[in-house]
């Protein structure tokens, strides 16, 4: 082969800040039949859930509006933080995007193909058969767990991280969805106690996407508790912003899973990487957590894999063999020109 | 586990066969190393939103909505209470082989409470230069919050301007990017309700939306138009038979020409200065401007121009015409201090 014909690529790089939905080719055409007929499909009377990574949980309303909450990515900035992150989120559709806050593990919206982001919303917005709202408020600083405090986080960022004069990234907003009669929050990282008007605000919820570990990087199993049983009864509760295998570093922040939260409960170790269940199926349930574990709903590469698998050892000799390309430069004749 | 789809790769430099390729078979699309959001590196907080969200606004209303322009599509728009809403934020792109670099300048890092973008194309898609509680992206839907109410009416940019400058040719010449011709592109119309006055902001959307669009856009008071005397998105014929079907009091004209921010040539040629003498008029003298129902209540397509005033210095660099030539400076012996 003549190295010197060997075609470039057709692409070529290109750094890109801030929006990149241009490179992404992506059309509001769902959007607009929301707009225009109140929905995008025929009702399923159904809330579908699906696992991500991370915290990252995407719910589909019974009318079809596909909401996906924070994707993560690694900061850009090494500084902050470090590499979290050993995969790259999925690039996936949604119709909305919503970050609760500027973490890296909260605002990697430019993975996702979607016509639009709501990032740190305050309000509510109306879209198809989904009414979501933002309660504006702030990132936890103390998760009061048992292996660090709020004063170490302090220490580790090297940031001020509590009000009053902290800056964007310790912000969060809560998020509340209301769709045919369900009414989902997605607690993102915010603190704790949250003033009271919020918590009225939010009243009896049905689902609680929280972000509850074993190790409680955000919400330790005892708030999670408080938060979702006490306060705001949910009927579902999905732990979030856990390790998962493959793509969390295993020495970033420390974080491990949240099978030992969900065994102290009634609860559901999913073998699915989405589940879908209707208000009817749900009105028994008390605080019943729904585990998705590792099975989020991309196709994770696990490294070096962690099950075994089938192959046949083949020899060198064999595969890939011993193609010395070079040689077709070989003078003739003799050993060297 | 359900059969996932085929991801593009994620590293830099693979070889693997970007996805996007297949899709749009008819463009080559760039790789891109995504930076993203950057919303972490500001210093401000929430603490105007958390007021907003529990206070309804920030101040005893002024009865008054403040108009502040800043160049090409950019409008700040201060609700009566002071929220402070930032349409449009514009940058050159990050590509410069798409369309070339459009500004002299760069738009300054600028504060608002909540950013909106009409569409992804860069000359309205800057949200990283703004200082903002929150961002809502190309937004569709009806949102509510503290003293207003925007409606984003999902809909489409405009393909043919029917322009007699930028025809379909030239605009293919000027941008070999797969542009509006080849497929289509979004693009929000906003409506904004507060302060009794109805607000359309256009973007860049095609002339001829569906009926049910229009629906939405009645009674309008003031629409935030992007038209320009050579018609580069909307034609000043275009742009009356808009402003008539909305039944706007007032227009503004936007993303037009202005020395100092927009390269001559680079797509842009003229200001709106015909298009607004031939209308009943206003020439603003300031980039900022307070409106309410009782100032506007007697206007017919009337037009407010805010030419070339905008809240920040734009450097007009005049190219020197003298003889002189300039010394080169003597050489430095910077090797000498490790003598």
């Amino acid at each position: 082969m003549d190295m010197t014909k060997l075609p470039n690529p057709e692409t070529w790089l290109v750094p890109v800040i801030g929006d990149n939905s241009f490179y992404q080719g992506v059309k509001n055409d769902r959007l607009m039949a929301a707009q225009k007929n109140g929905t995008i499909r025929k009702s399923t009377g159904k809330l579908t859930v699906e696992f991500y990574g991370m915290i990252s949980y995407k719910i589909i309303t019974p009318g079809g509006v596909e909401i996906l909450f924070d994707p993560f990515r690694n900061a850009p900035d090494l500084d902050l933080g470090g590499i979290w992150f050993l995969s790259q989120f999925p690039e996936i559709y949604a119709d909305v995007v919503v970050s609760t806050h500027a973490h890296g593990d909260h605002d990697g919206m430019m993975r996702v193909h979607s016509p639009m982001v709501l990032d740190r919303l305050a309000g509510t917005v109306e879209i198809g058969d989904a009414k979501i709202t933002g309660f504006p408020d702030k990132h936890v600083s103390n998760p009061e767990n048992e292996i660090y405090d709020g004063r170490i986080l302090e220490k580790a960022f090297e940031k001020h991280n509590y009000p009053p004069g902290e800056n964007m990234e310790w912000d969060n907003s809560i998020i509340l969805v209301e769709t045919e009669g369900f009414r989902i929050v997605f607690w993102g990282d915010n603190r704790q106690n949250p003033p009271q008007e919020i918590l009225d605000e939010l009243g009896d919820i049905d689902v609680f996407l929280s972000a509850v570990s074993d190790d409680g990087h955000i919400t330790t199993a005892r708030w999670g508790e408080k938060l979702g049983k006490e306060v705001m009864n949910a009927k579902v509760v999905f732990p979030g912003h856990y390790n998962v295998e493959g793509i969390n570093h295993p020495y970033a922040s420390g974080i491990i899973d949240a099978s030992q939260f969900t065994r102290m409960y009634d609860h559901t170790f999913l073998k699915e990487t989405s589940v879908s269940f209707s208000k009817e199926e749900i009105k028994d349930y008390d605080f019943h957590v729904m585990y998705f574990g590792e099975n989020v709903n991309w196709n994770l590469l696990k490294w070096p894999h962690k099950y075994n698998y089938d192959y046949p050892m083949v020899s060198l000799e064999e595969w890939p063999g011993d193609h010395r390309e070079w040689t077709v430069y070989k003078p003739e004749g003799k050993e060297k020109y | 586990m359900e059969k996932a789809k085929k991801q593009s790769s994620p590293v830099m430099g693979s070889t693997k066969k970007s996805e996007r390729e297949h899709k749009h078979k008819e463009m080559i699309m760039p790789r891109i190393v995504q930076i993203g959001d950057v919303a972490y590196a500001q210093n401000k907080n929430n603490t105007r939103i958390i007021a907003a969200h529990y206070y309804d606004g920030l101040r005893e209303s002024s009865d008054e909505v403040t108009f502040t322009y800043y160049g090409m599509s950019a409008i700040k728009i201060t609700t009566p209470k002071g929220l402070e809403l930032f349409f449009d934020p514009w940058k050159n792109p990050c590509d410069p082989s798409w369309g070339g670099i459009w500004y002299s300048m760069r738009m300054p890092m600028s504060h608002c409470d909540i950013g909106f973008t009409t569409h992804s194309h860069f000359d309205h898609n800057a949200f990283e230069m703004l200082d903002a509680g929150m961002i809502l992206k190309n937004f569709v839907g009806v949102y509510n919050f503290a003293d207003f109410k925007v409606t984003g009416i999902a809909d489409k940019h405009i393909v043919e301007t029917q322009s007699s400058v930028f025809t379909q040719d030239v605009l293919h010449e000027l941008y070999p990017f797969p542009n509006v011709a080849l497929e289509d592109r979004d693009n929000t119309i906003y409506l904004i309700e507060t302060g009794g006055l109805r607000i359309v902001h256009w973007g860049d959307n095609r002339q001829n939306p569906p009926q049910d669009v229009w629906d939405k856009l009645q009674n309008i008071d003031i629409a935030i138009l992007p038209v320009s005397d050579d018609g580069r998105t909307l034609t000043p014929e275009w742009a009356d038979k808009i402003a008539k079907k909305m039944g706007a009091k007032v227009v503004i004209p936007t993303h037009y020409y202005m020395e100092g921010i927009n390269i001559p040539n680079a797509g842009w040629g003229e200001s709106a200065e015909e298009y607004v003498k031939s209308h009943s008029h206003t020439m603003l003298d300031t980039h900022t401007i307070t409106l309410n129902s009782d100032k506007v209540k007697d206007y017919d397509n009337h037009v407010l121009y805010f030419g070339e005033n905008v809240p920040f210095e734009i450097e007009k660099v005049e190219l020197s015409s003298s003889d002189d030539v300039a010394q080169i400076p003597e050489i430095k012996k910077v090797w000498e201090q490790y003598k």
